[in-house]
């Protein structure tokens, strides 16, 4: 017997290969893809970097119309003069005025007390937890970043100039800069505040007989931290497995079906009942045809129960036109059709 | 009005003003003639000189400076001092001091004089010219060691120092 349409048959019960983003993960370029994720690590070459931007931006003079030379030193000989050959003279000395910035080679504990630290190793904080879908499962990723170190950096910056007006120039934007006791310098996304803590003088003006210009000294505290991006970590968060389930829209009928053989001399006639796996088990119906029943076959059914114009009824019984047949079955196995042949005769 | 002069009669009796004349001219031979060490006069001009009206300060190209000079010396010129600016950064190896000396009568025939702030240019090599700023003009030489036997001072000991191409670049 067939089986009804709209059943699917083809259903693919292997487990599907996961599709995983390449990208995924907490590898480096993960992270320069994705920077909204996580916070930029930041190490001491990016923390001197973003100060002498910070000075060229914020505390730059102009001379002349020419911008002054800022340059970041270190003891370095050969280094020292790549960063000032641009602006030396025949004699390859860099000529005044320029800004050179130094840092103290000394870095102290942070004293930030925003920057302190919970007192656990390897702590890491979650700062962001990303929805993920690798085509089978909907998932979460939490990233996390371990605790910044604090750190007090001191920069020396010191101001060359043969003129007194020059030197105005500078010092009105280091105390315009300060004026608010601190400022902040934002450094790959990170907000570190700068302190004034002195401004001095170094110039060589009490030398008669020699070279004299004035040194102007400002030396300036940044109050950052060191964030290690090495130990940043993606760590898989809650996963949720989505189960489909394909249901039938219309659920299976009985049907019930007279088949007359009148071909044959004694005018036979079968009632066919068929109750589908999952069709309920009690079917009503009218009778189209006068008919005598005699027997009765039936296919996976346990007990069966008739009923003519609601009276319960048993072999052999008539019927006559558009007389309400009923018929209740008990099933042996749900999972299976279950089948009723009634056959008798139908009266000359 | 004349300017008033008053004559000069020490150690008149074996010294006086020829023979204080023969050996200036035969000094001057020897400096100016002999070693023939040149150096130009750059007199600022401190009148055409445009300058800061609060701090008195003149930007390079508004140094003005009288005709340049040349003038015959006896020069010394330092080693040069390999230094830095401060704090053992900014690393600057310049010429040393530059002292000379001239002949008050070289000047006074030049119709010019040398100046504290004034500049002047050495000519080290055919190629360079290097250009100091006068820290010492000199001009009390009435000492012992500028006069001859204490008659009067005949010349003038000048020093400088390097002058910056940012506080004085003349194109000479």
């Amino acid at each position: 017997m067939a089986l009804p349409k709209k059943i699917k048959k083809d259903i693919n019960l292997l487990k599907p290969k996961p599709v995983i983003d390449p990208l995924r993960g907490d590898g480096p370029e993960f992270h320069k893809l994705n920077p909204g994720y996580l916070p930029r690590g930041i190490d001491f070459a990016d923390l001197d970097n973003g100060f002498v931007d910070w000075v060229k931006k914020d505390l730059n003079v102009v001379v002349e119309g020419e911008l002054v030379p800022v340059s970041f030193l270190t003891a370095q000989r050969w280094s020292e003069f790549t960063r000032t050959w641009q602006n030396s003279d025949k004699y390859k000395n860099i000529k005044i005025p320029f800004i050179s910035v130094v840092r103290n080679p000394d870095v102290q504990k942070g004293t930030n007390p925003e920057d302190f630290n919970i007192p656990l190793k390897d702590y890491r904080i979650p700062v962001s937890i990303i929805p993920t879908w690798d085509g089978n499962k909907k998932g979460a990723d939490v990233y996390l970043i371990p605790q910044p170190v604090g750190v007090d950096l001191t920069y020396t910056i010191r101001f060359f100039t043969y003129r007194m007006s020059e030197l105005n120039i500078l010092n009105q934007k280091v105390l315009a800069t300060f004026a608010s006791a601190q400022s902040y310098i934002n450094i790959k996304g990170h907000y570190f505040p700068v302190m004034l803590e002195s401004i001095g003088d170094e110039s060589t003006i009490d030398d008669l007989d020699n070279k004299r210009y004035y040194v102007q000294t400002y030396e300036l505290k940044m109050l950052a931290y060191t964030l290690d991006e090495e130990k940043f970590e993606v760590r898989p968060g809650l996963e949720r497995a989505i189960l489909s389930y394909e249901i039938m829209s219309k659920k299976p009928k009985v049907v019930a079906k007279f088949i007359k053989d009148e071909g044959q001399n004694d005018k036979t006639i079968n009632l066919v009942i068929q109750f589908l796996a999952g069709s309920p088990t009690t079917v009503t119906f009218n009778a189209d045809s006068i008919a005598n029943f005699t027997s009765i076959d039936t296919d996976n059914v346990s007990n069966v129960t008739i009923y003519v114009n609601s009276t319960p009824t048993s072999l052999p019984f008539s019927l006559n036109l558009n007389d309400t047949v009923g018929v209740s079955i008990v099933r042996n196995n749900p999972a299976q059709m279950s089948e009723i042949i009634l056959r008798g005769t139908v009266p000359l | 009005m004349a300017k008033k002069r008053f004559p000069v009669q020490r150690v008149g009796k074996f010294y006086d003003e020829i023979d204080f004349g023969i050996e200036n001219e035969m000094a001057r031979e020897y400096v100016e003639g002999d070693l023939n060490f040149v150096v130009v006069l750059f007199q600022v001009d401190r009148t055409e000189t445009q300058v800061d009206d609060v701090y008195g300060e003149a930007k390079p190209g508004e140094i003005r400076f009288k005709a340049p000079k040349e003038l015959r010396v006896k020069l010394a010129l330092a080693e040069a001092e390999n230094k830095s600016y401060t704090g053992g950064m900014n690393r600057i190896l310049d010429y040393g001091q530059l002292t000379f000396h001239i002949f008050q009568d070289q000047l006074e025939e030049m119709n010019c004089d040398i100046s504290y702030g004034d500049y002047i240019g050495y000519a080290d090599r055919e190629d360079n010219i290097k250009y100091f700023t006068v820290t010492n003009d000199g001009k009390i030489f009435s000492d012992n060691a500028h006069t001859r036997i204490g008659y009067k001072g005949y010349y003038r000991t000048i020093q400088c120092t390097v002058a910056d191409i940012n506080e004085f670049n003349p194109n000479y």
